[in-house]
């Protein structure tokens, strides 16, 4: 298994009460935006293009445990910008595991050697490296050149320190499938708990708008990827989520499902559009018009497959029918079987 | 929509442009624009006043209409009203403009391999 069995149980726990109280719209992952400050600019992030004025705000850590006790998710994946530039930081996580969120700091790991010390190996802390392919691919894809050995680097002292390490990989349309399974078989012989993937979403303020998956060849892509899967790999997601890219399952958006705090307030409707702010979490969930979102409801929602809308939809049907929860056990067990 | 005073000779960014807007919908679609714009903009006001800063959220629906600020030196919003508002010049850095893939791919060469 690549994600730790108290997570697992966690998170498993978390859904089943949500379910059994009969609450419709809940939140999975927190998340967090603490600063959209960044040491690269990559052709595929929509994310950091704002004024410096506004590059140089940051959410305190007291406002980032505000909004997770506010929203109550179990896990909070702290993206950016590069979390790592925040000084405070170090503070913000060790609130965060205190209040036991299986915390994922998703970094690009250009700072991570120099600044692993201020951290405490935790099962509560995932340092979440963003690996867009072999050393060619992530070069490019970053901007720059260097950063792939920079990370392989990082990851292996993080490691050898003791520290839960996955890999965030977003797929673009120009990815050759053999090259990305020889990536995923790179990123396990480094020795990462698990890997997570996704499609990339079309950021209208991307550099890179031709690159962008469509839904078709997001499924064909996938399944080139992911059929006659190695044993070594480990994904660090849910299992249905994967054969939602595959095709092979149709979910609906679940944009609720990780909602998004950053220092304008609570994004609505999701991760990736920013369609307004609300300054309490209560407000976006209670008077967020959701039905106006998702694919054949809005136009910037028609090819989304990105997990932050649809992975949470994955567990959420793992956890509310018979169906899905052997459905998750047989893609966990036998992810090969038709 | 209002007349743009000015043009910088882009005409897929904003940058530089200016609306005043002559009715409500024109308004509205303005400040739509102002939403989106990834610089600062300069708000000017029936006062004869002005605001300037990034626009990063604005309520509609609402019976008194308004747009949130970020002003550079304040950490607090500013919030301005749609019925204060005379007119909208896109006057910071268009940040989002000018990075084309065309510009991306000559700078970055794709590996030979591919597949």
């Amino acid at each position: 298994m690549a994600v730790p069995v108290s997570q697992m149980y966690t998170v498993a726990q978390y859904a089943l009460s949500q379910h059994l109280r009969g609450i419709k719209r809940y939140p999975l992952v927190l998340m967090l935006e603490p600063l959209f400050r960044c040491n690269l600019e990559c052709a595929g992030c929509g994310k950091i293009q704002y004024p410096d004025h506004i590059l140089n705000r940051r959410l305190t850590p007291e406002q980032c445990w505000v909004a997770a006790d506010e929203c109550g998710a179990p896990i909070v994946s702290i993206p950016g910008g590069e979390p790592l530039i925040h000084p405070e930081m170090p503070a913000i996580v060790e609130g965060l595991v205190k209040r036991k969120k299986y915390v994922y700091l998703c970094t690009n790991a250009i700072l991570l050697e120099r600044k692993m010390q201020d951290y405490a190996p935790t099962k509560y802390l995932t340092f979440s490296i963003h690996m867009d392919g072999l050393k060619e691919e992530h070069d490019q894809a970053v901007c720059r050149d260097g950063v792939y050995d920079v990370a392989v680097k990082a990851i292996k002292a993080a490691l050898a320190r003791g520290f839960r390490v996955t890999t965030n990989t977003t797929l673009f349309d120009d990815a050759a499938p053999v090259r990305v399974r020889r990536f995923f078989d790179e990123m396990m012989e480094l020795g990462v708990e698990g890997m997570m993937i996704s499609p990339g979403y079309s950021y209208e303020k991307a550099p890179d708008q031709k690159s962008f998956l469509k839904r078709d060849r997001t499924r064909s892509l996938f399944t080139q990827l992911l059929s006659q899967r190695k044993r070594s790999w480990q994904f660090n997601q849910s299992p249905l989520f994967l054969e939602f890219l595959m095709g092979k399952r149709d979910y609906e958006c679940t944009p609720w499902g990780n909602p998004t705090y950053n220092i304008f307030g609570w994004q609505r409707p999701c991760y990736l559009l920013q369609d307004g702010y609300v300054p309490t979490f209560r407000e976006l969930m209670e008077e967020t018009e959701w039905d106006r979102y998702g694919t054949g409801r809005h136009e910037q929602c028609r090819d989304c497959m990105v997990h932050c809308g649809y992975e949470a939809s994955a567990v959420k049907d793992t956890f509310s029918s018979w169906g899905g929860f052997l459905g998750t056990v047989r893609a966990t067990l036998f992810p090969n079987a038709v | 929509m209002g007349s743009d005073i000015f043009s910088n000779g882009n005409p897929q960014s904003w940058e530089g442009r200016s609306i005043q807007p002559s009715d409500e919908k024109e308004l509205h679609e303005a400040i739509g624009r102002a939403f989106d714009y990834r610089g600062d903009v300069t708000i000017q006001l029936k006062t004869g006043e002005q605001v300037i800063g990034y626009v990063f959220d604005r309520h509609e629906d609402v019976p008194q209409p308004y747009v949130k600020v970020f002003l550079p030196n304040s950490q607090e919003p500013h919030v301005v009203s749609y019925q204060d508002i005379a007119g909208v010049v896109f006057t910071g850095e268009d940040t989002a403009f000018g990075r084309s893939w065309e510009d991306w791919a000559q700078k970055w060469k794709k590996p030979e391999s591919s597949s």
